[in-house]
């Protein structure tokens, strides 16, 4: 196994009154590929917004650690400083606030700093790389913009701020075939170009038919209970998860 | 007593004076008598300490009633079965009726103010709501006087912990109508809904007044007024959602949708918004203007002349505030009051 | 280029806090008397018709009274005012000599590159009296007409003036345009002849630096028809502990489809009192805009006016509002719609922090002539906490029912989700929340040039400091 990233011990998280996630393990080596898969209220993305450090989701007991430091004592935009990520299910809509703007201010916040000039060319060039036309740099950030279209410029910013570790939560989600394909290109292309970690959440399998996966994690009720090779993902394509539920 | 003039519907905070929207003053005839409205029901005689409710007509028309000597009544509510008060006016009274629902009860009230052509002077009808936790009140009014009677419709509220209060108004008719409305939400989660369906026409006036007061975390209110203007009549609305701090997560919303028929009436509009809370959602939207031609012409191309289309939007404009009554008796006497009136169509 | 964006960025509240020695200027006595009037009309050598305006103005303003509604105005004392304080300088035309402590202010605040990059002509007015004005040659030869308003109504258009002057905004109004018709001092004239296009901007800034002194400047600009000018206003004051008043008068005549933009960036000093008027006649087929970015004062009373008195005229208000500790805004707008087929679009903004207080109020008037009217009204507050207060007060009076008149009026906060999603991307809450009311501010800062809308962003920045925690 490649060096350690990421590690969770035994996490548990609870949001108001209800516990989520009932001492869940993972641990994530650089340039990994791992896939987080689980039926509707697993707890999926409630691990994303943990490692994030979302205020309502209060963690009762368990570590994370992010190269080796304590990640649950970092605000949330330290820990996006130290390379965390996370795709948004539904992004949010900022009026006023252009993409282009946002993308830039994020890149310096991480320590990817650019000239005015290098920063459009690079941006210019991830457009057209995910066929976004380049003039959604000029509108309000995910104002107005479809589903698919918020997903792309969510994978966009990815490939902008390239982070160490990626969290895709459930990015594939009420997307179109097409859609589907140019999301997963710039997945690749952010394994490839950054060779970064990725923690994919997901409830489908269609975004890792063309991504090279190391470990697949079924994440039932709050806990992971199996984990595989990416042959798990195939197996779950087939019989669902009914036999880890009953377990 | 001898006549006065009072002032009322205070708009707070006040705003520019030439607008001449910040009160009305409203001429009151010498003494007025009380006890035609609480004649035929079962009452008792209600504490005026505890009866203290702000309403929406305000300081002006309590000062008023005080030394005309009117006193609280209050009416008592026999489950949830509908308290109905209809009468036709003699002129010059002035009664205050109390209601309470205690927690967990709901009371369903309906009152229907009219009168002949011929009878003069003022009515005056203040009622004061109370509704304890849990619990419900439906006020449903008909206000539909003759010519020459001026009504001032006061009413005020206070709703505890998760209370419902849902007032639906027609207003219909007359010649000057005073409408006044104010509710507290003092408790958590308690809510309060105001619709109003108003016609005027041929010089009639309405000019109202309504406060929802957001007191307490969590609560919700909306003020909803549909209507038609037309030949020189004239409606000021001031609606006002007040926010006051530690009301948190509290929702408030009112809107207007007015029809002008014609270029002699006086439309006025005052949507206030106060607040002095982050965490709130607050909105108000209005939409004035004359019936949209393709409304009219889709319409007139089923055959229905112009006279006739602009008299079913009048009668859809009452029916949008009568159709959310809840109790099923009232609902229908309302919406047949309101069918009758357009009956000969 | 490089400098003047240095400038743009490195801005900070300190800029505005210079306080100049003051103690060479010539000051007349502080309240309020026959005789500061007529001693101030003697200074400005006026023609008699205005020495007579201004008693006629001071007799109305001593039987006036504060209006009934709107923030108080406790801590103005008319008595200790200084209404006149002439700096120690004549008039220049070039920078060069404007007295050193004078001109080290204006060019700290930006005043002369600005001029230099981007401004058509530069007005700069310190405390009562205008000490700098310039207007390019090729504008000039156009036939417009900018200078200050003294030397205006000796000049050219000296009568037309005089039809103008306080028509308006006529003295009777209210008690500060009855003050402002006694003791007005400085301002501009601007005339911009018929079908003349003024491609960039002109400006005028507002210095007020004399201790407990009030600035009373008169703004007239006429555009012929066919014309077009943009109108740039800063305003600006260093700190005090006393009371300092503001209270100019903007007359603006717009000719027959002419356009007039008049932009306002104002960060008065948080001890003004601004109780400012501002007010527009436009003729048929004309158009009005306003932009307007409130962030200073302690008071202000501020609501430019618009009448849409030709058929087809038209008006946009676009305005922001900024109230932090100790402030209590007093902003907005009126419209009236005569002429047939006008239409009014406007677009508020407020922001609401520290205990700050922000009062939107607006009218709408559409008469029984103005067929075909049309008027959208969006006003639209951010709360930051809630040791703030934020209303809204509108009044929309429609007389006919060939109108289409639509409102729409929000509340709100920032979102936590949106301070989460930006905190994500790596910017700290501080950050992600100036971002967010920048964004807010979004529509103000479109409409200005680029220097101004990199100005409101700093303020705002600026403002939104240190509000965590």
């Amino acid at each position: 196994m490649s060096k350690e990233l990421l590690n969770i011990k035994d996490l548990c998280v609870r949001i108001e009154e209800k516990e989520i996630l009932k001492g869940l393990d993972l641990s994530i080596g650089e340039g990994e590929t791992h896939v987080i898969m689980g039926p509707n209220g697993a707890g999926k993305s409630t691990l994303g917004n943990t490692l994030m450090g979302k205020e309502e989701y209060q963690v009762t007991s368990g570590e994370i650690t992010f190269m080796g430091e304590n990640l649950l004592d970092l605000a949330t935009d330290e820990r996006a400083k130290k390379g965390l990520f996370m795709t948004f299910q539904n992004p949010i809509e900022v009026p006023g606030v252009r993409l282009s703007e946002f993308t830039r201010s994020a890149c310096e916040a991480v320590g990817n700093k650019m000239s005015l000039w290098n920063f459009k060319k690079a941006a210019q060039e991830q457009m057209k790389f995910l066929g976004m036309d380049p003039s959604y740099l000029d509108r309000e950030l995910n104002l107005g913009f479809s589903g698919g279209e918020k997903k792309k410029a969510e994978i966009f910013q990815l490939l902008m701020l390239k982070p160490r570790l990626a969290i895709l939560d459930e990015t594939d989600s009420g997307l179109d075939v097409d859609a589907v394909r140019i999301v997963s290109e710039g997945v690749r292309a952010y394994q490839e170009q950054v060779g970064g970690s990725l923690l994919i959440i997901t409830h489908s399998t269609k975004i890792l038919e063309s991504l090279k996966v190391d470990r697949v994690h079924v994440l039932v009720d709050g806990k992971v209970v199996a984990e595989g090779d990416e042959s798990l993902v195939a197996e779950i394509n087939e019989n669902g998860f009914e036999k880890y539920m009953k377990a | 007593m001898t006549a006065e003039t009072i002032k009322i519907n205070s708009l707070v905070p006040p705003t520019w004076n030439r607008l001449k929207v910040n009160d009305v003053t409203v001429d009151m005839p010498g003494e007025l008598t009380s006890g035609t409205f609480s004649k035929e029901l079962d009452t008792a005689e209600a504490d005026a300490a505890d009866w203290n409710i702000e309403t929406g007509c305000g300081e002006g028309l309590s000062v008023f009633l005080e030394k005309n000597g009117t006193k609280p009544v209050l009416v008592k509510n026999d489950g949830d079965k509908l308290i109905s008060i209809r009468k036709t006016c003699e002129g010059n009274t002035a009664d205050v009726l109390c209601f309470e629902a205690h927690d967990g009860e709901t009371v369903n009230i309906l009152t229907d103010i009219s009168s002949d052509d011929s009878v003069q002077g003022a009515c005056v009808l203040r009622i004061l709501i109370k509704a304890g936790r849990d619990a419900k009140v439906n006020l449903a009014q008909v206000i539909r006087p003759g010519k020459e009677l001026a009504v001032i419709n006061d009413i005020g509220t206070s709703a505890d912990e998760k209370a419902q209060i849902n007032i639906i108004q027609v207003f219909t008719d007359g010649s000057d109508i005073y409408s006044g409305c104010r509710t507290d939400l003092k408790g958590r989660e308690a809510s309060a809904e105001n619709r109003v369906g108003l016609v005027r026409t041929d010089g009639q006036t309405l000019d109202m007044n309504y406060v929802m007061k957001h007191l307490a975390p969590k609560t919700k209110a909306e003020i909803a007024v549909s209507g038609a203007l037309s030949r020189n009549a004239s409606k000021t609305f001031r609606g006002t959602i007040d926010f006051v701090r530690g009301c948190a997560e509290s929702d408030g919303a009112e809107s207007e949708n007015m029809l002008l028929l014609d270029d002699t009436v006086v439309n006025k509009t005052v949507p206030l918004i106060l607040c002095t809370e982050e965490n709130v959602a607050g909105s108000h939207g209005a939409t004035i203007g004359r019936p949209a031609e393709d409304m009219l012409f889709y319409m007139m191309s089923r055959g229905i002349s112009r006279e006739k289309a602009v008299r079913i939007l009048e009668r859809a404009a009452l029916e949008a505030a009568a159709n959310h009554i809840e109790d099923e008796e009232a609902r229908d006497y309302v919406l047949g009051i309101i069918a009758e009136r357009y009956s000969y169509d | 280029m490089s400098e003047e964006k240095t400038y743009v960025e490195d801005i900070n509240r300190t800029i505005y806090d210079v306080v100049d020695d003051d103690s060479d200027a010539f000051k007349l006595e502080q309240g309020l008397t026959e005789d500061i009037v007529r001693q101030i009309s003697e200074e400005k050598k006026d023609p008699e018709w205005m020495r007579d305006f201004r008693l006629n103005c001071l007799k109305l303003y001593n039987r006036s009274q504060h209006p009934n509604w709107g923030p108080s105005i406790e801590g103005l004392d008319m008595n200790v005012i200084y209404t006149y304080v002439r700096p120690n300088t004549k008039m220049q035309h070039t920078w060069d000599e404007v007295p050193e402590d004078i001109k080290n202010t204006f060019e700290r605040l930006g005043i002369p590159q600005a001029e230099r990059t981007s401004l058509a002509g530069v007005g700069a007015q310190y405390d009562s009296e205008l000490v700098y004005h310039n207007m390019q040659k090729e504008v000039e030869e156009q036939g417009v007409v900018y200078c200050d308003f003294e030397s205006a109504l000796k000049g050219e258009y000296a009568d037309l003036i005089h039809e103008k002057f306080m028509t308006l905004l006529p003295p009777t109004d209210h008690r500060y345009n009855a003050l402002h018709g006694a003791v007005w001092s400085g301002g501009s004239f601007v005339y911009v002849p018929k079908g003349v296009k003024v491609s960039v901007p002109l400006q005028s800034y507002f210095r007020l630096n004399a201790k407990g002194a009030g600035q009373f400047e008169h703004t007239l600009i006429i555009v012929e028809e066919d014309a077009d000018l943009h109108f740039i206003e800063g305003c600006s004051a260093p700190k005090y502990n006393v009371a300092n008043l503001h209270s100019g008068c903007v007359e603006l005549f717009v000719g027959r489809n002419a356009r007039l933009r008049y932009s306002t960036i104002e960060s008065w000093s948080k001890n003004m009192y601004n109780l400012n008027s501002k007010r527009a006649l436009v003729e048929e087929g004309g158009r009005m805009e306003w932009v307007s970015g409130s962030f200073g004062s302690h008071v202000s009373y501020l609501y430019p006016s618009t009448i849409l008195k030709g058929d087809n005229s038209t008006m946009e208000y676009t305005g922001i509002a900024f109230a932090g500790a100790g402030q209590d805004l007093d902003t907005g707008m009126k419209v009236v719609h005569l002429g047939k087929n006008t239409s009014s679009v406007v677009n508020t903004k407020s922001i609401s922090k520290n205990g700050g207080i922000n009062t939107t109020r607006t009218s709408v008037q559409v008469m029984p002539q103005a067929k075909g009217a049309r008027s959208v009204v969006s006003c639209e507050s951010l709360m930051l906490d809630s040791e703030s207060k934020s209303d809204t007060i509108p009044v929309m009076d429609i007389r006919t029912d060939d109108a289409d008149v639509g409102h729409e009026a929000t509340i709100g906060s920032i979102s936590d989700e949106a301070v989460f999603y930006m905190m994500s991307r790596g910017m700290s809450e501080e950050d992600a929340r100036a971002l967010i009311v920048s964004g807010f501010a979004d529509n103000v800062s479109r409409e200005l040039p680029m220097e101004y809308a990199a100005e409101m962003n700093n303020l705002i920045r600026l403002e939104m400091k240190g509000t965590i925690g």
